[in-house]
């Protein structure tokens, strides 16, 4: 049976696909009034279940590391430079107009928002104009790398800088504490009730 | 019943753990340049040549991440996760029907009176810039930050108070 994941990527490609499309609509993340809602501070439930989510990957991610479950090669950090500063502020305008991501809008035109393929459409003409200018905004610089390239904070290969050679026990440790912050933060802002 | 937050959360990250796991991190907006250079291929025949194994293309940014070996070859692990992902949404909307929270949530967004023109550009401004970044929401944000990696981590910081800003002064 393990070659017939390991031989097929495609097949596992449309698997973790499919995990994924259905955890964002768990999630609430394909609904964008829902999104809307916790990025206006109505309504932070989903940034609780973001924020859990990232700390539970990071604690089994670096678990993984720790004991060797996870092939090296598997990990990817990407490089920074200014277009990641500049690319995120044209995404935020883009997320608070919409309220959609481009994973998202996919799993929710899945689940029936049928109006999420003018985001899908849209984002093709957006990844276009963005190809088509890529020379450009190459030329003034914006893809030259700062902070070291594809840096993380704390030791993960010798392909990667690091800020901070460290432990990957660190990573379980920020995990944890991400964990914690979002069992912390209140579902919204005016009554803090958190359960 | 309002279903609690907590699995939910805890479901989200063990998938992109598990795909850290199998393959490589998550990520999805690539492949909104991959198949935009799918149509431009169609277009422009002889946009992405192939030389012994490697593809390389006129077009310099197809040089970039592999995007010409996929637009030559798009059956591969990373386009058909986004079939996927399509049909991860279908199951999630099927398999929670008759979940009253889900209904009303659904609800909520059939009421939803945003326009076309307004979804069409905020999806070309979502995609130039998630491509500018060299990630989205998912890539950056979550795989990213999983990783602790310092260029997801300014990402995230920069994205969320000016996202918040806009839906802010946006308004609906």
């Amino acid at each position: 049976m393990k070659h017939l994941f390991v031989d097929n990527m495609p097949l596992l490609g449309i698997l973790l696909g499919i995990l994924f499309g259905f955890a964002l609509y768990y999630a609430g993340a394909t609904n964008r009034i829902f999104i809307i809602n916790m990025l206006k501070l109505k309504n932070l439930t989903l940034m609780k279940i973001i924020l859990l989510g990232i700390g539970f990957g990071m604690v089994l991610t670096y678990l993984g590391m720790i004991f060797k479950i996870i092939p090296m090669e598997h990990f990817s950090i990407k490089v920074m430079n200014l277009g990641v500063i500049f690319g995120a502020g044209i995404l935020g305008v883009g997320f608070g107009i919409i309220g959609l991501c481009p994973g998202t809008a996919i799993a929710s035109f899945g689940a029936g928002y049928l109006k999420a393929i003018y985001v899908i459409l849209g984002g093709l003409v957006g990844s276009f104009l963005f190809t088509l200018s890529y020379p450009v905004l190459k030329s003034i610089g914006l893809f030259e790398e700062i902070f070291g390239g594809k840096t993380s904070l704390i030791f993960i290969s010798e392909k990667y800088n690091f800020l901070y050679e460290g432990t990957p026990w660190i990573g379980v440790f920020v995990g944890v504490i991400i964990i914690v912050i979002s069992l912390a933060l209140p579902y919204n802002v005016e009554t803090k009730k958190r359960w | 019943m309002k279903p609690s937050w907590i699995p939910k959360g805890l479901f989200l990250g063990f998938v992109f753990f598990v795909s850290i796991l199998l393959v490589k991190p998550i990520g999805v907006s690539t492949q909104y340049s991959v198949t935009s250079g799918i149509i431009h291929s169609v277009i422009e025949k002889d946009i992405v040549v192939q030389k012994g194994k490697e593809y390389t293309s006129r077009i310099e940014y197809y040089n970039q991440d592999g995007i010409a070996r996929s637009i030559a070859n798009p059956y591969n692990f990373s386009m058909v996760f986004i079939a996927g992902v399509f049909i991860g949404g279908t199951l999630g909307r099927i398999f929670f029907l008759k979940n009253k929270y889900f209904i009303k949530e659904n609800e909520k967004l059939e009421k939803d009176s945003i326009s076309r023109m307004r979804l069409f550009i905020g999806g070309v401004i979502l995609l130039y810039g998630a491509r500018m970044a060299g990630g989205c929401t998912s890539g950056h944000m979550m795989s990213g930050v999983m990783q602790l990696s310092l260029s997801s981590i300014i990402f995230t910081v920069v994205l969320f108070p000016i996202a918040i800003f806009i839906a802010k002064k946006v308004g609906e």
